[in-house]
């Protein structure tokens, strides 16, 4: 297999505060090929809007890369000096916000902004990138982009200076997309509307997209992959469709179980995580959904789970009964196969 | 947007009336007046000095008073030295000039230093150079101006011979000499005026530096200093400039002691001399324009507020 497009190692996020150092992210590993499409699901504070910002290299102080290694095509991104590492923000990685208004200068024009990103990465005149810009707000879905370019941020509403938020990211054609909640802070008919832009946005361009969200149907309306973080660690990933029907992760399987779905028998209950996921600097021992897990075992307060392949490429659960729950499921085929 | 001008103009024009009563009032309230001050002359009797009281028109009532003067304020007529033979409006004119020069240079000095050392901090948070940069602000701000103008004259005129101690001359005359006569009280005044300004600048610049806007900046491929300095600084300078105008409306004070130190031949001086002698023609001229300089400083931070932010801007037209 050739190399991914993006493979992170052992990635771990350190924050020092007065008690000492926290780990909010611990080990994390995962791959993304070209062009596709991954989702990164769980509960606030599960790290994975730490992870994009790693990625990135945008931690700040006084939260710091501890250890790991993050390969953009076999290229480590923490071996890179700060002028290099300023090539690939917004040329080859670039990101979208969770809120469009707060992640844009508010007394510069949107021009101004846009341009300045273009100009970043090619050198084109300033008239030249100013046409570019209004080109990608038109395929961001700005009506009448070429008069409203000169309007300020807080000229424009949430959903359409989301559009613009992603026309920025789009100016260096980057290869990877990383959409950090970038639909939370919209209605949920603009939501709809960005979901399905950026989906014809990365088809167009054959981009791979990290799309991070809470919101497990936006993940599934957009993903190929979908991967679950808690308490700092990647938990499962799957393919989409597999997930949603067979998560082998008791967590996996609570988080969907929590979800209302339209489609589901009227009578299902909504059940509700017992208990708060758990803080960074007090995470459980051994496996840290354990204190929630209604399967848990003793074994699983004692020793961190291992990750148990469950079938497709890269995909897994970490969980000390990944292997037997892997095998009902596979048992349960047997007797009653999927059409 | 006109209706903004308008509004603040007006509230700028009561707020001068204003002050042009409190002037007048608290002269005629403190003890003393000009006849006073000159002490009892040898062969001037009591009645002679009530006499001269009536002719300077001093016995008349404080309104009756307040009413001459002000409608001669409002021809351009500031009324007449009790001392000099020339009118105040005169005596104004030729201090203005040199008086308005040093407070330009203090806040330009003020700003080249406050600026970059502010940006410089930002740049490397609680480093040593942050340590050290605020440190002297507020040493900057503990320091007496007379003090430090005096150890400059030590240093840099006395011992060094860069610049005269004391004086002044004319731009148009000379305008390098003018410049050497302006640099020790400029640099003195502009310490003042850096202290407070590089305090409140680092503390909104590292403010807007968590913003998400920076970090969007760093994630288009900026580097960290031109995040800082192009997307930080002009949002963090636009609270400042606010204060930039409070601090100069108020470095007015202190700018009479700097100009007794050097010799300047600004409204301070004048103002101090008029004090002495209870000169009221001159003293509420010196003092209304002062309110003047205060008022019209406001009034142009908060214009030029409006016209930098473009929320601002839109609040004004809707």
């Amino acid at each position: 297999m050739s190399v991914p497009l993006l493979s992170v190692r052992g990635l771990s996020v350190a924050f020092r505060d007065r008690r000492g150092e926290t780990l909010p992210l611990r080990e994390v590993s995962f791959d993304l090929r070209a062009g596709q499409r991954l989702a990164l699901v769980g509960e606030s504070g599960s790290g994975k809007s730490l992870t994009a910002f790693a990625i990135m290299r945008l931690i700040r102080p006084p939260g710091r890369i501890a250890s790991g290694e993050i390969l953009l095509e076999g290229r480590d991104l923490l071996g890179l000096s700060a002028r290099q590492m300023a090539a690939v923000r917004g040329g080859e990685i670039a990101m979208i916000y969770q809120n469009p208004l707060s992640a844009m200068n508010p007394v510069q024009t949107i021009a101004h902004q846009l341009v300045e990103a273009i100009r970043r990465h090619s050198a084109v005149s300033k008239d030249a990138a100013r046409r570019r810009a209004i080109d990608l707000l038109g395929e961001a879905g700005v009506p009448d982009a070429a008069s409203r370019i000169g309007s300020y941020p807080h000229q424009f509403s949430g959903g359409m200076l989301q559009r613009v938020v992603i026309a920025m990211a789009l100016a260096a054609d980057p290869k990877l997309l990383i959409a950090d909640e970038a639909t939370t802070a919209l209605d949920v008919t603009t939501q709809a509307r960005i979901v399905d832009l950026l989906a014809r946005i990365v088809d167009d361009r054959g981009a791979a997209i990290m799309f991070i969200t809470h919101d497990l149907g936006v993940a599934a309306a957009l993903c190929d992959d979908v991967q679950v973080m808690y308490a700092g660690r990647i938990v499962e990933r799957a393919e989409a469709r597999r997930f949603y029907e067979h998560p082998i992760h008791p967590y996996s399987e609570a988080l969907l179980e929590a979800v209302c779905r339209l489609d589901a028998e009227p009578d299902r209950r909504l059940t509700a995580i017992p208990g708060n996921p758990p803080l960074a600097g007090a995470f459980p021992s051994g496996c840290a959904f354990h204190p929630r897990c209604p399967h848990a075992v003793p074994i699983c307060a004692e020793q961190a789970p291992p990750r148990v392949p469950t079938g497709g490429p890269g995909w897994f659960a970490e969980c000390h009964l990944g292997r037997e729950r892997l095998d009902g499921l596979t048992l349960a085929d047997a007797k009653e196969p999927l059409p | 947007m006109m209706r903004f001008v308008i509004r603040r103009v007006a509230v700028s024009v009561l707020m001068l009336w204003l002050a042009s009563v409190v002037i007048f009032v608290t002269l005629r309230v403190i003890p003393g007046d000009p006849i006073a001050a000159r002490g009892t002359l040898p062969g001037f009797t009591a009645e002679q000095m009530a006499q001269l009281r009536h002719e300077l028109g001093l016995d008349r009532s404080i309104l009756a008073q307040y009413l001459d003067w002000m409608s001669g304020v409002l021809r351009g007529d500031f009324g007449q030295s009790f001392f000099s033979d020339f009118s105040t409006t005169e005596l104004i004119a030729t201090r203005i000039v040199p008086s308005v020069e040093l407070a330009l240079m203090a806040t330009l000095v003020g700003l080249l230093i406050a600026v970059p050392a502010a940006v410089a901090i930002a740049l490397r948070p609680h480093s040593w150079l942050d340590r050290v940069l605020s440190s002297g602000a507020a040493g900057g701000m503990a320091v007496p101006p007379f003090w430090l103008g005096i150890l400059l004259v030590a240093f840099l005129s006395i011992e060094l011979g860069w610049f005269p101690t004391r004086g002044y001359v004319p731009f148009v005359e000379d305008p390098l000499e003018n410049l050497r006569f302006v640099a020790l009280p400029a640099v003195t005044m502009g310490v003042v005026v850096a202290a407070p300004v590089l305090r409140f600048l680092r503390a909104a610049l590292l403010d807007v530096t968590r913003s998400d806007f920076v970090r969007t900046a760093e994630g288009k491929g900026l580097l960290w200093h031109e995040a800082v300095v192009r997307h930080a600084l002009p949002n963090a300078l636009m609270p400042t400039l606010t204060f930039v105008g409070m601090v100069v409306g108020s470095m007015l004070g202190g700018i009479v002691v700097i100009e007794y130190v050097f010799g300047w031949p600004g409204l301070g001086a004048l103002a101090v001399d008029s004090v002495g002698k209870r000169d009221y023609a001159v003293l509420q001229g010196v003092v209304l324009l002062a309110a003047a300089a205060f008022v019209l400083t406001s009034l142009v931070v908060d214009l030029l507020s409006v016209v930098i932010d473009p929320r601002l801007r839109d609040q004004m037209s809707t």
